[in-house]
């Protein structure tokens, strides 16, 4: 009765569920079976080069199929509704090519439409992010002109678009120095409010005092 | 001296491995029995591929290959051209080449021996298929397979090494490596088959083959014991009468051998020196300068609000495309003015085709704008599924092409005249079709503005 009443409190939380994923390519085994439950909050992803970080992340942002198992958004399998689990999907992977003659601007507005935002909201809402992000000042300029890190940042300004319920941020302060990061990791962990987050880095440091949860990954054997 | 040949070969080689290592190369080989088929028609097609003076030649192995050949040196001369600039070598790793203290002539000719491998191998496909389609045109006792593919490569060979080089000396300008090299390569091609035409169809006269960059009408000086007087390739009326020529004497000839040398040996030359001119892309890093010079980034601590989605309407992705699409001011300017010349200027000659070069480049840009592969697996998790996003820059581009046409579709209704609602059609739906559909399929802008700007010469010279 308990595991009954337990079950249905999971169903109901916002909650990214693992159910014994594993990937190959080629024959080579990049992770053996994974179970986890993400909760809303923040959950870092750590482990060395290899171990398969960034193929976990694609695989719960539905971008990759895992060779076995399956992933539930709130209790229901990913791939039964995949427009509805996209519609509150926000990721950020670690290369964007983006498209180097419009403005950030224009960019943002672009992704905004096509999450289905209306121009208005869509335009103060990338305002707002472009300023917390530190892009404001070049917000109209081409993204040709955009250093690495800018270009990083942009790339996390249009994973936050909309009301995204499931942020995946793949190194997202790769690139960026420490004061950035932090600006960074403060917007992350506003955003872990209201939605699941799950990330990816190698510099645990900046995350020092934050509550979070950790998983470790180990290259498969 | 040694070290200059080592460069060459290595960077020859990595170049080479990445052209066999993509799916493409593979697939047009497979693809080249296919072409063969329509490239040497049978004595029922209703149309010719090489014609001289009204008659078609009579077919043999030499025949067979000459013609591959000479198609091959004419008509898929921009098809190699597309498949070099929009292949598996687009992308450089121009990080690493920029600061490499290796010679730019060196790592060009590399680039120039790989790309020539690369469509040599192609070619050596054509020629394959080409031995195959003998054996069904012709008694299996007169194929002659060394003759179809020494025909077809002593042609095609030079031509395609000559597209080579272009790209390669196109690769070593900034300006030259985006659509203003297409455009020049398309002018170039137009001329270098002008000057052909121009020295072998007007009945010989003053012909050499040293005049005829791609050898597209050469070998036909010795083949023929008559003038050229009038010559079709690759597309002419299905002729009944039937002319002897000798095609192993035409490519065997020694001037012509001559000349296909001297081609090879000016495009190779021409190599090593663009790379005592080449310059990277320069620009960016100017502007990014003045980034870096504007002071530290300043971030704000604004709380970012949820946006839920709560449009239905695909009017913003519209608004956001043609926000796109008309950029920079200059091009509005000169796109509203073209088209308001539309009341007072007939459309076909005029209007028409300015409308239609002034979109060619904006939309096969904006085509291939999306279409970066990380960037099309990020926009295909968004709720406007794949498609749609297609179906959506399409739209938005044809009704752009379209509106161009209005006034002069006024004009025509108003004077009653119909006749030209067609050209309005294939540049307010066709152009748009083929301009967006070409980059998103290739993934780039480049086949897309060649096969218009082609489309498009044909369209200029219609006439009235």
């Amino acid at each position: 009765m308990v595991a009954f009443f337990m079950e249905v409190v999971w169903l109901d939380s916002d909650m990214l569920s693992l159910e014994n994923i594993s990937q190959a390519y080629a024959g080579k085994t990049i992770f053996t079976a994974q179970t986890h439950n993400f909760a809303k909050g923040v959950t870092v992803i750590t482990g060395p080069s290899g171990a398969g970080k960034t193929t976990l992340l694609r695989i719960c942002a539905s971008v990759e199929k895992p060779k076995t198992g399956r992933v539930l958004w709130k209790g229901e399998p990913m791939r039964k509704n995949l427009r509805g689990f996209r519609s509150g999907l926000g990721y950020a992977p670690q290369r964007i090519d983006l498209p180097e003659d419009i403005s950030g601007m224009d960019f943002l507005l672009h992704i905004a439409a096509l999450k289905k935002l209306r121009r208005a909201d869509a335009l103060a809402q990338a305002t707002t992010l472009m300023e917390r992000l530190g892009l404001g000042r070049d917000a109209d300029g081409r993204i040709a002109t955009y250093s690495g890190g800018m270009r990083r940042r942009l790339g996390l300004a249009q994973a936050c678009l909309g009301k995204p319920g499931l942020l995946i941020f793949d190194e997202p302060t790769a690139e960026l120095d420490p004061q950035t990061s932090q600006h960074i990791h403060e917007l992350i962990f506003e955003l872990a409010q209201n939605a699941v987050i799950l990330m990816t880095t190698h510099l645990m440091e900046g995350l020092a005092g934050r509550e979070m949860s950790k998983v470790h990954m180990s290259p498969a054997t | 001296m040694t070290l200059f040949i080592e460069q060459i070969m290595t960077h020859g080689r990595v170049q080479f491995l990445r052209h066999l290592r993509s799916p493409a190369i593979w697939w047009l080989a497979l693809a080249a029995p296919i072409g063969a088929r329509f490239l040497v028609p049978d004595t029922t097609a209703n149309y010719s591929v090489l014609a001289i003076n009204d008659a078609i030649p009579a077919l043999d192995s030499g025949v067979i290959g000459l013609q591959l050949g000479i198609v091959m040196a004419i008509i898929l001369v921009p098809l190699a051209y597309i498949f070099l600039r929009a292949g598996p070598t687009r992308k450089t790793p121009w990080q690493a080449e920029n600061v490499t203290p290796a010679r730019r002539s060196a790592l060009g000719l590399g680039h120039w021996i790989a790309d020539t491998l690369a469509l040599w191998v192609l070619m050596l496909a054509l020629a394959g298929a080409g031995v195959m389609l003998a054996y069904f045109r012709l008694p299996a006792a007169q194929v002659n397979p060394f003759e179809i593919v020494l025909a077809l490569c002593l042609i095609a060979a030079p031509a395609l090494s000559i597209v080579a080089a272009i790209r390669t000396i196109f690769s070593m300008r900034p300006w030259l490596r985006k659509a203003g090299g297409d455009f020049l390569f398309f002018c170039l091609w137009m001329f270098f088959i002008t000057i052909s035409a121009a020295f072998f169809a007007g009945g010989g006269s003053g012909a050499s083959p040293f005049t005829d960059v791609f050898g597209l009408a050469a070998p036909l000086l010795n083949a023929t014991d008559f003038p050229i007087d009038t010559l079709y390739i690759g597309g002419g009326p299905a002729f009944d009468r039937v002319i002897e020529i000798n095609a192993m004497a035409g490519v065997t000839d020694g001037t012509f051998l001559l000349s296909r040398l001297f081609w090879i040996a000016i495009a190779g030359g021409l190599v090593c020196l663009s790379g005592l001119v080449f310059k990277p892309t320069a620009r960016r890093w100017a502007l990014l300068k003045l980034n870096m010079e504007s002071g530290p980034a300043m971030f704000s601590d604004k709380l970012v609000r949820p946006v839920s989605p709560n449009s239905n309407s695909y009017l913003a992705v519209l608004t956001s495309e043609w926000a796109q699409i008309l950029r920079p001011r200059l091009l509005v300017v000169l796109l509203v003015a073209t088209a308001l010349a539309g009341f007072l200027l007939p459309f076909r000659g005029m209007v028409g085709p300015a409308v239609a070069i002034l979109l060619i480049f904006p939309l096969t840009q904006h085509g291939a704008r999306w279409r970066g592969i990380e960037m099309s697996r990020l926009t295909d998790l968004n709720p406007t599924t794949a498609i749609s996003q297609f179906l959506l820059r399409l739209g938005a581009s044809s009704l752009l092409a379209l509106g161009l046409c209005l006034p002069a579709l006024f004009r025509m209704l108003a004077a009653a005249e119909v006749s030209y609602i067609f050209d309005v059609l294939a540049i307010g739906i066709g152009l748009p079709l083929l301009a967006i559909g070409l980059s998103h399929v290739t993934r780039g802008p480049v086949a897309g503005r060649l096969v218009l700007l082609i489309l498009w010469y044909g369209y200029l010279n219609l006439g009235s």
